[in-house]
């Protein structure tokens, strides 16, 4: 992997963050407003979340049951600990670790 | 400036560690330990920097990464609006600021007082920014010195994007945009499973528009239907 490939990709992905992050300081505010606007911006966020989490089976092939089962515990481990106690690094660490305890039983 | 550390250290909590297993995970697809800080440091976004590092992995062309920069940080729009009377003095300043308008600055800001936010905006990003790019720099630094990879230890991206759901659904409460979302992302693996990403969101986001749509006409409808009745 060359290291300019890297350094073009780093440059974009700033670049298109700050323009997004940057929208609302030059968009009309009439815009922004429209009602289809705010409901979007108000469930995007949980759609794209929900969607990233599903995409870590796509990796896991159908017939690795092991995989798939890893994936569904750490996941739940991660819900659980985080309805429960809202510690972002605890709700992490406690999924990755069992995590990988099934993945290499 | 103490007031800025209390301030900073629920962030501290999240971001040097976070940052630490970015780092790690970064130098593992064989790049250079420098990218990892230099990344944290021009990005400063969480979920699509560590999105990125399997993208990058794979060669994924500059469309692919535009197109999921575009997705995951598109909910970044929607922060600046409720800031952009607090907005430091200053024309630099205000480019730093924007630019560092990440999920845990804003949710940080956005607890402050006004005359607060306006006065801390600016130092509270710089501390967070460093928590960051320190934490890159030094898991970039135990990912080189580690000659052993652990098998799974990827899984702490769906773990991050599990707890920011999570907090989405705390915020949301609203089961059927969850229900919706989850059987658009299966339909979509089991059938179109080359674009699985952008084709699941873009389906999710059409039905719950629709359903939105269709509730609002059937309560306008409702509260006419109640306001003729006495008259008839």
């Amino acid at each position: 992997m060359s290291t300019v490939y890297v350094l073009q990709a780093i440059l974009l992905l700033a670049a298109i963050t700050f323009l997004l992050r940057a929208v609302p300081f030059f968009m009309p505010k009439c815009l922004l407003e429209h009602p289809l606007f705010r409901d979007m911006a108000n469930f995007m966020p949980l759609v794209v979340m929900v969607i990233l989490v599903l995409s870590a089976f796509e990796n896991a092939s159908f017939f690795s049951h092991q995989k798939q089962i890893a994936i569904i515990a750490g996941i739940g481990m991660v819900v659980t600990f985080h309805l429960w106690f809202r510690n972002t690094l605890l709700s992490i660490l406690s999924g990755v670790f069992i995590h990988i305890v099934i993945l290499n039983a | 400036m103490n007031r800025i550390l209390t301030l900073s250290i629920p962030v501290l909590m999240g971001y040097f560690p976070l940052g630490l297993v970015f780092g790690f995970l970064f130098v593992q697809i064989g790049v250079e330990w420098w990218l990892a800080p230099l990344m944290s440091l021009l990005v400063f976004a969480g979920a699509i920097q560590f999105l990125a590092i399997s993208l990058i992995a794979v060669n994924a062309s500059f469309y692919d990464l535009a197109l999921a920069t575009f997705i995951v940080n598109l909910r970044h729009i929607f922060y600046g609006i409720s800031l952009i009377d607090v907005l430091p003095e200053g024309i630099f300043r205000r480019a730093y600021c924007i630019a560092s308008l990440t999920d845990e600055n804003y949710s940080v800001l956005t607890n402050l007082e006004k005359e607060e936010r306006n006065q801390h905006w600016l130092a509270l990003a710089v501390v967070h920014h460093m928590y960051w790019v320190l934490g890159a720099a030094g898991g970039a630094f135990f990912g080189i010195i580690m000659t052993e990879s652990i098998e799974g230890i990827e899984f702490s991206l769906t773990a991050l994007f599990a707890v920011l759901a999570v907090e989405q659904y705390r915020r949301l409460q609203k089961f059927s945009i969850l229900f919706i979302t989850i059987a658009s992302g299966i339909l979509t693996m089991l059938f179109i499973p080359e674009y699985t990403l952008i084709v699941a969101i873009a389906g999710a986001t059409v039905v719950i528009l629709s359903t939105l749509m269709i509730k609002n006409v059937v309560m306008r409808k409702n509260s006419q239907h109640q306001k003729t009745e006495p008259e008839s």
